[in-house]
């Protein structure tokens, strides 16, 4: 009984959720039908969400446990970055294109799991809260990133490098398939496992989650190895949409992915929110973005809106909550 | 050996080891690093990271966090910026306006962390999108410059300087350090002598005990908040008085510094420990790394990797010391029982 209750008020914040997203979708169709609503919009859109969505969605993942990862976006771009390096010594020395960009997106994706690694050995094995450790790493991973790079771009990737984050296959972009695989994938495993269930558990409480008989250790670290292979996948759409690596790339996509997820019924504390959930918060955001970027609203201004969104639907549901009381 | 073992006990001493040891380090490896010039000159460009770093300090002992101290100063930076272009530079009336500023921003945050219970992080990383965003909307990212001479005078008066002032050596105090003791002296006695004070640990060490004492909770917030606002709006006018112009931008980022100086000192994160001292001495290793990187000829680019590391060893140093603390507690209860 109780699971059907909360399932049905999880569910009814997810529909909420689902009304503001089609509410301010059909506004701004209504306001700009010949730009906002034009096949070129939309798929610029799911160009620009995907690499956004597919690191909330590791930040959600991260945040269900009650952390934080402040490393995000310079861990993408490390692990780009070295990932660059191994492309441009490979086209120097002439080998097969479709080899060295297999190579690599190894190496991005195999390096940001290490990078998740180091967070989840400091955050699980150490103790030390998820907050503090990132912030220490996302410090170490920058500097490192600055003196590979000494501040610039890196470019010099093979030519066909370009499809993963520009292409369009059957009609959809290419970035955009690979974000859904990642929501369904990560839904699968977060809402679906028995290791899911333990990751929720552990948001709820460590103490009584440990003395059930769970290693919270061995989860923990999972956690921030799948956040780190997330980083991954976004780092090698972000590389190759810009075609170049720099260590400051995305780094607003850090705060952006926490308002995603908290926009989508993340709880911050740990314990409480959905996939879906932060993938409709991203698509809110971006729609709020695009859309007022079409009808000319200052890009700053759109920054104002956001946050006032952020704060204001926090409030609805602090007031909701008491009424429900 | 007792004297190391009760040092130790203090959590301000993991970092003001690693400062003794860079202190030594650095004098070996250039002699400039251990002079008065040098240290005046750091402490001043460091001071604006001092001043704000107390602000957040309250804030962390709170059990709450603040990511919004870099909104808040470059707020507060460009208001004053405006106001002395529209009134005048008169200093006094702009440090009012610029604390006023600052406060009023804070009475924000506290209300939505207290009245609305949004959580701090996200109340913070909130209004410091909407404060950057206003910002940069309406400086369109341009500098303010030519402010009135009356205030940019202010940044270079020296104390206790000798009277022949050398080519480009300091030979004195900047006012700037002044006001960054100034503000440690105050908040160390708020913290210590003041019932907001006490409340502050109360409130940081166990929320539920703190309001069964009697403490209005949601006021002690709303204050630490506002507490906070107030030394970023002086950082704010600190910034000012050292760089003369105003660059809405500069702060992009800074919260996170102000963060780590706080949590170097031995601030726990989790709220209801951590001092003044401590907070003073993570701003000075901040520095000092900053300082001796340039001195050592290291590149820049190494800055945040030191530093980073440093962030790291000195939480997780934290951690295993509060470990094997407690693993002693509970070897001493149980020797106790069999006796």
């Amino acid at each position: 009984m109780e699971t059907l209750k909360s399932n049905i008020q999880n569910n009814k914040q997810l529909y909420m959720l689902v009304i503001i997203f089609l509410a301010l979708f059909i506004l701004m169709s209504i306001l700009s039908p010949s730009k906002f609503l034009t096949s070129n919009n939309i798929s610029s859109m799911m160009f620009q969400m995907s690499e956004l969505g597919v690191l909330a969605i590791g930040m959600s993942i991260v945040i269900l446990t009650g952390g934080i990862n402040l490393a995000l976006s310079h861990s993408s771009m490390l692990a780009a970055i070295i990932g660059t390096l191994v492309m441009q010594a490979m086209v120097s020395a002439g080998m097969n294109p479709l080899l060295t960009i297999l190579a690599g997106i190894i190496v991005i994706i195999a390096v940001s799991l290490i990078l998740g690694a180091i967070n989840g050995f400091f955050i699980a094995y150490v103790g030390v809260l998820p907050i503090l450790v990132t912030l220490g790493t996302r410090s170490v991973f920058e500097g490192i990133g600055l003196n590979i790079t000494k501040g610039s771009a890196l470019s010099g990737y093979p030519p066909e490098f370009n499809f993963i984050g520009n292409g369009v296959f059957l009609g959809i972009p290419f970035p955009f398939l690979i974000y859904v695989a990642v929501i369904i994938v990560s839904t699968l495993l977060i809402q679906r496992t028995a290791w899911g269930m333990s990751v929720y558990m552990i948001g709820g409480n460590v103490k009584a989650t440990e003395l059930s008989g769970i290693n919270t250790k061995k989860v923990l670290m999972g956690v921030y190895i799948i956040c780190g292979i997330l980083c991954g996948i976004a780092g090698v759409i972000m590389a190759s949409r810009y075609s170049s690596a720099r260590t400051d790339y995305g780094s607003s996509y850090v705060m952006q992915a926490v308002t995603a997820a908290v926009l989508g019924g993340t709880d911050i504390n740990g314990g409480e929110g959905t996939i879906i959930g932060t993938v409709i918060g991203v698509a809110i955001l971006q729609v709020i973005s695009s859309g007022l970027n079409i009808l000319g609203v200052n890009r700053n201004f759109v920054d104002i809106i956001i946050g006032a969104i952020l704060i204001a639907v926090l409030t609805i549901r602090f007031f909701s909550n008491i009424n429900e009381r | 050996m007792n004297v190391i073992k009760r040092f130790y006990r203090y959590k301000e001493s993991t970092v003001a080891t690693i400062i003794v040891l860079l202190v030594i380090g650095l004098t070996i490896l250039n002699r400039t690093f251990l002079t008065f010039d040098n240290w005046a000159s750091f402490l001043k460009s460091n001071s604006v990271l001092g001043i704000a770093a107390l602000g957040t300090l309250l804030v962390i002992l709170t059990g709450n966090i603040d990511i919004s101290s870099s909104g808040q100063i470059a707020l507060v930076t460009v208001v004053i910026a405006k106001f002395m272009l529209a009134f005048g530079g008169n200093p006094f009336i702009v440090f009012i306006v610029g604390l006023a500023t600052g406060a009023l921003m804070g009475v924000v945050n506290g209300l939505l962390v207290a009245k609305l219970k949004i959580p701090s992080i996200i109340a913070t990383l909130a209004t410091n999108t909407i404060i950057n965003g206003a910002l940069r909307w309406y400086t369109n990212g341009a500098w303010i410059s030519g402010l009135p001479d009356e205030f940019t005078r202010v940044g270079d008066i020296m104390f206790f300087a000798s009277s022949e002032v050398e080519n480009g050596t300091i030979n004195g105090v900047p006012i700037q350090i002044l006001f960054m003791v100034i503000a440690a002296v105050i908040t160390f006695f708020v913290l210590r002598y003041t019932m907001f004070g006490r409340g502050i640990y109360a409130l940081g060490g166990n929320a539920d005990s703190a309001q069964r004492i009697g403490f209005n909770n949601d006021r002690l917030t709303v204050m630490a908040f506002t507490y906070a606002g107030l030394m970023y709006g002086l950082a704010g006018v600190v910034y000012t008085t050292i760089m003369k112009t105003v660059d809405s931008n500069a702060f992009i980022g800074f919260e996170m510094n102000v963060i780590g100086a706080v949590v170097l000192g031995g601030v726990s994160i989790s709220g209801g420990s951590g001092s003044v001292f401590g907070t003073m001495l993570g701003m000075l290793l901040l520095s000092i790394i900053k300082n001796g990187l340039v001195l050592t000829r290291i590149s820049t680019y190494w800055q945040s990797i030191v530093i980073g590391i440093i962030i790291l060893f000195a939480v997780s140093l934290d951690i295993i010391n509060i470990k094997r603390e407690e693993k002693r507690t509970i070897k001493v209860d149980i020797v106790k029982e069999e006796v």
